[in-house]
């Protein structure tokens, strides 16, 4: 009998030295199939992956190997890490899906502990997934002092949001839910303390970054000065919280950040599924403050949570006739049901989840008494809104490879009617491959 | 006492009903009112108007209110518009009133053109174009001049256009069902065929109406009528042509423009250009429509046939003998109205008088006050002598 690994890499090796002379047409449909042949092999290995049983530590003259951990001695660990995503876009019936294959995500990086006190993090992305503004990603160093007073400094993701504060690679979802890729603030450099107290119960996060927030000032010094910095605080409160696999996993939490826009189309925008922009670009100048709400209930099999976002933009003098107008607002929320149908509880063995999701994100003015209208200085703007259904499965083959497909429905709401746009239900549906260390 | 006496209550309530009836009165004829110099106040926030003027080249819209005759339009979208006319000092601009929301409309608008007058020392040349053309009965835009103030700066004297749009195929038609086309001046075109591909016709033909059609419901008909127009057999031009293209409107609107010696219409210098395409539902022949007219009254004997052999249309329908026999008669038929009266001096000295002053104050102008006198001076010497001329240039080509 044939093996198909053995099959697929025949067809790569044969595809592969066609790849110049053909056309670009034919090249990407080459490219297609390569890719495809890459995920045979890959998916015809997982089998066995999933069938070898935990590597065991290996010891070599004090260096132990455990996984992908390397442990030299007690005084060094070492972590390195990897991801690569490949997403399939199988259906959108909006636009006919022209090219099916993208890459979701391409990271290395290396994390490791130093003398049980200091923890370290470099990582660098090959691919724009997760609303940076560089490829960097977290590079930071932490000094852990005691239990309940941690300091870190770097660049890393801000104190805001369950869900934001996820590794992509942990993510229920496809895409995290279009309010928090809205309204959560991305990675910035910064310092910050945290720590847990009252008996693991309370955890806290408090720090201090630069005013990045995803705009591209950074060559404009008096931009820098005249905004100051960005503040972010968050407590979280885990009034049952116990690992044994019986009893059930409770999780509060709230957060704040604030820090100041300069004048410019600078606010914040809703997208959809494929990235496209929903939302107008306002002119905002001033205050921006995000608050954030999220709990979590974790049972056996069973695990909701959610999350309240609210993103508001100060106005100041963006009238048409250089007046202060009302805050604009942008509001979110999501809730998220995983069901473990297979498999045990935690996120490293095999495990099969079954996952649906709703989300909204909302976006108006403060003042709704004027006339409503769409344009960058609008008193009153036009409220709109996208309600988002997501229904997805999540095969996690073993620790390294998960397959996982969403179908996702969004559909936008323009109460008053005054966009040209289609408010009819959109599908789309989707896969991914992710291979992580 | 808490209440207002009722009388009080009376007087206020009529006073209001009065003041409404005023601004209910208001219509586009107010607006295109020939006989008055309109004023336009245009508020933008100032950093919109730097940015529009440092990027005059982009058609990025701002918000802007705009108030004319006491009314008070609010959230209108604004950008800098033209081609040849393109200027950072005194822009070109076109005010949308539908661009913030799908509902809002001006008079009834749904947009207007500012015109910067930039490329006519005259300033008055579109206007009067238009108005004639009009008079022949070809439905083309109304225009008047306006005093236009930008954040209580005076801007100068601007042309205000009436856009061809759904609302215009709806004035002159009585309906706007079709698919109306801007034709995009790309590179010299003579309505030869452009080909198979229907992606060559995109750039050129851009839908004003109906722009959610498929590619090939939009140009297969356009398609379809060039190549009819050009390989159609001589013994059935009319015919088959006549099933596409309004062959009585087409001839009308380019006997008038060889009557204004417009260098730059139908049958331009360097290829057909300033023109809408409009294909009427159920398969009606389609029709054309005037655009900037600011390079009319080129000369007063500038030739009654130039740019017809160059154009295959013109060329095919002057040699069609009961084509060439209409044609002819419209044009006498437009120099009649040109002359008849002195209309055509009458129009260009009303149009002078009423903005000479407001012109000789256009601190944007690029062009100085003798310009404007002397580009006037010119154009009453076109309308005196041009008909003469047509006439007898009708009676030698005939």
């Amino acid at each position: 009998m044939t093996d198909p690994r053995a099959s697929a890499l025949a067809l790569l090796t044969r595809l592969a030295p066609l790849a110049p002379a053909i056309g670009r047409r034919a090249r990407r449909r080459a490219a297609i199939r390569l890719r495809y042949a890459a995920a045979v092999v890959l998916a015809s290995a997982m089998p066995a992956l999933a069938q070898t049983p935990a590597p065991s530590p290996q010891e070599q003259d004090g260096v132990r190997w455990d996984g992908n951990v390397i442990q030299f001695g007690e005084a060094v660990r070492l972590e390195p890490k990897a991801r690569l995503q490949g997403d399939l876009l199988l259906w959108n019936d909006v636009a006919p899906v022209d090219d099916h294959f993208s890459w979701g995500s391409r990271r290395i990086g290396i994390g490791g502990e130093l003398f049980n006190r200091v923890e370290f993090q470099v990582e660098r992305a090959f691919q724009d997934d997760d609303d940076d503004d560089t490829a960097w990603r977290d590079v930071f160093v932490e000094v852990r002092l005691s239990r309940a007073f941690q300091v870190r400094g770097g660049r890393f993701k801000l104190p805001f949001s369950l869900e934001r504060t996820t590794s992509r690679d942990e993510l229920d979802f496809l895409e995290r839910a279009t309010a928090v890729r809205a309204l959560s603030p991305s990675r910035d450099t910064g310092v910050m303390v945290h720590g847990r107290v009252a008996n693991r119960m309370v955890e806290y996060e408090a720090g201090i970054f630069r005013t990045a927030d995803g705009l591209d000032v950074v060559d404009d010094p008096n931009s820098w000065s005249a905004l100051g910095s960005t503040l972010a605080g968050r407590i979280m409160v885990d009034p049952i919280r116990n690992n044994d696999g019986r009893t059930r996993d409770l999780h509060f939490g709230v957060a704040l950040v604030r820090n100041t826009m300069p004048e410019g189309l600078n606010s914040e925008v809703g997208r959809l599924f494929n990235d496209d922009r929903f939302t107008e670009r306002m002119h905002v100048n001033g205050q921006r403050t995000r608050l954030g709400a999220e709990a979590m209930w974790r049972g056996q099999r069973v695990t909701v949570k959610g999350e309240l976002l609210q993103l508001t933009d100060q106005r100041l003098g963006q009238s048409i006739a250089g007046t202060d107008l009302p805050d604009l607002v942008m509001r979110g929320a999501y809730v998220t049901g995983v069901v473990r149908v297979f498999g045990a509880r935690g996120r490293r063995g095999q495990a099969v989840d079954i996952t649906a999701r709703f989300d909204r994100l909302s976006f108006t003015s403060a003042d709704d008494s004027d006339e409503p209208f769409t344009n960058p200085r609008a008193e009153h703007v036009a409220p709109l809104a996208k309600n988002t259904w997501t229904f997805g499965a999540t095969w996690q083959l073993n620790r390294w490879v998960r397959l996982q497909s969403n179908l996702i429905r969004e559909t936008l709401v323009d109460p008053f009617d005054v966009r040209d746009i289609d408010t009819q239900p959109t599908w789309t549906a989707a896969m991914r491959f992710q291979l992580a260390l | 006492m808490l209440t207002r006496p009722l009388s009080g209550r009376l007087c206020i309530g009529l006073l209001l009903l009065t003041a409404a009836a005023a601004v209910r009165a208001q219509t586009t004829e107010d607006l295109f009112n020939e006989a008055v110099l309109q004023r336009l106040e245009i508020t933008m926030h100032s950093r919109d108007w730097d940015t529009l003027r440092a990027n005059f080249t982009d058609n990025d819209y701002y918000p802007a209110d705009v108030a004319w005759n006491g009314m008070r339009v609010r959230n209108v979208g604004i950008r800098s518009r033209g081609l040849g006319s393109r200027n950072p000092v005194k822009p070109g601009l076109e005010l949308n009133f539908a661009r913030y929301s799908s509902r809002a409309s001006f008079l009834g608008l749904r947009a207007l053109v500012l015109d910067n007058l930039t490329t006519d020392p005259s300033m008055i040349r579109e206007r009067a174009a238009m108005s004639f053309l009009r008079r022949l009965g070809v439905p083309a835009p109304r225009v008047v001049h306006a005093e236009v103030s930008i954040n209580g700066q005076y801007a100068g004297v601007y042309g205000v256009v009436e856009p061809i749009d759904s609302v215009f195929l709806q004035r002159y038609l009585g309906e706007s069902a079709g698919v109306l086309y801007e034709y995009h001046w790309l590179t010299p075109y003579f309505a030869t065929f452009p080909g198979e591909d229907l992606d060559t016709y995109v750039p050129m033909f851009e839908p004003r109406t109906q722009e959610t059609l498929s590619t090939f419901d939009l140009y297969d008909p356009i398609r379809e009528l060039f190549r009819t127009i050009n390989e159609a057999p001589d013994s059935a031009f009319r015919e088959s042509v006549g099933a596409r293209l309004d062959f009585e409107s087409t001839l009308r609107l380019i006997a008038g423009e060889t009557v204004l010696a417009e260098l730059d219409g139908i049958l331009g210098y360097d290829g057909m250009n300033n023109f809408y395409l409009y294909r009427p539902p159920a398969s009606a022949p389609a029709r054309l429509f005037p655009w900037d007219a600011d390079h009319t009254f080129e000369a007063p004997d500038y030739p009654l046939l130039a740019g017809a052999r160059e154009n295959v249309l013109m060329r095919r329908m002057l040699e069609d003998p009961v084509l060439r026999a209409r044609y002819f008669d419209l044009v006498l038929e437009a120099v009649n109205a040109a002359s008849s009266d002195g209309w055509l001096e009458h129009e260009l000295t009303r149009d002078y008088l009423q903005i000479r002053e407001a012109a000789h104050a256009d601190p944007l102008k690029p062009y100085s006050n003798e310009d404007f006198e002397d580009a006037f001076a010119e154009l009453m010497v076109f309308a005196r002598s041009r008909p003469d001329f047509v006439k007898a240039e009708v009676e030698q080509n005939r």
